[in-house]
């Protein structure tokens, strides 16, 4: 863990891309569970 | 079938390019240097609210011509995620800007031609809210689609290579000529498509949440 911190520390480029892919994995978990509410909803729709 | 098409291949895609953008490295452009890499993802947010213009203007003829509200939903549903990608491209472009050209807005063609195209579409989000009756709403946006469609390659693509601005050179530039290099070309046109896969399964899900609401007002009324 300490090794990786000193390497990140003196390669700003990977914190960066680090921030980068957090934020394009918040974005998918998001979209993914709009997917998934609206299928439920559509589902309810159906069987009513 | 298609959703999940566009889901997975947008994550695959763009997964990639977020990678690559950072590690590859690209030739010595001057007065860009790494800056460059903005290309990667400012050009493809430019591209697809071209095209999700397009696809609102194509869903809006299709209503007009079988009033089915289906096309209706489509086509302001295309025309919101133009609208807010169109705003991700002039953010990304201001911000670029600061750190080329000193500030974040110049009022460089570019940056007018843009803001312009962003006030005609904001217009066009005005007339729907300010519409109750839905026929009309619906059959007044899609003439309104219509129309604000006509100017969109006036202010992408045709003043950029008529009037003398500061912003790169075009992708296709005025000599019909793609000068990249061939690593910065293969990330960017990886770009291209994993993002038109995102808008893409974006206008699906939207599309859908559209669809319910439309039948929740029509039960409930």
């Amino acid at each position: 863990m300490n090794s990786l911190y000193a390497f990140l520390e003196t390669n700003d480029l990977y914190v960066v891309l680090i921030i980068t892919l957090i934020i394009w994995i918040g974005i998918v978990l998001y979209l993914n569970r709009i997917e998934k509410k609206l299928n439920d909803l559509e589902k309810k729709g159906i069987k009513e | 079938m298609a959703i999940k098409i566009f889901k997975y291949s947008s994550i695959v895609l763009v997964t990639a390019v977020i990678f690559l953008s950072f590690l590859i490295p690209i030739p010595h452009i001057p007065a860009l240097g790494d800056k460059a890499r903005v290309l990667y993802y400012h050009v493809p947010m430019s591209w697809i609210s071209v095209v999700a213009f397009f696809m609102s203007m194509v869903y809006a003829v299709k209503y007009l011509r079988t009033r089915d509200p289906q096309y209706d939903v489509k086509q302001y549903s295309a025309a919101e995620l133009g609208f807010v990608f169109c705003i991700l491209a002039t953010a990304t472009g201001s911000l670029w800007a600061k750190f080329n050209w000193g500030a974040f807005w110049n009022w460089d063609p570019r940056q007018t031609s843009i803001f312009i195209l962003l006030l005609i579409y904001g217009a066009y989000f005005v007339l729907r809210a300010s519409l109750d009756n839905y026929e009309q709403k619906a059959r007044l946006s899609s003439v309104y689609a219509i129309l604000a469609f006509v100017t969109v390659p006036f202010f992408v693509f045709i003043m950029p290579r008529v009037v003398d601005t500061l912003h790169p050179d075009p992708i296709v530039n005025s000599r019909g000529k793609i000068d990249m290099d061939p690593k910065m070309l293969y990330i960017f046109l990886t770009s291209l498509v994993g993002f038109t896969f995102l808008f893409l399964y974006m206008f699906q899900l939207k599309v859908k949440t559209e669809i319910l609401n439309l039948k929740l007002k029509n039960s409930s009324n």
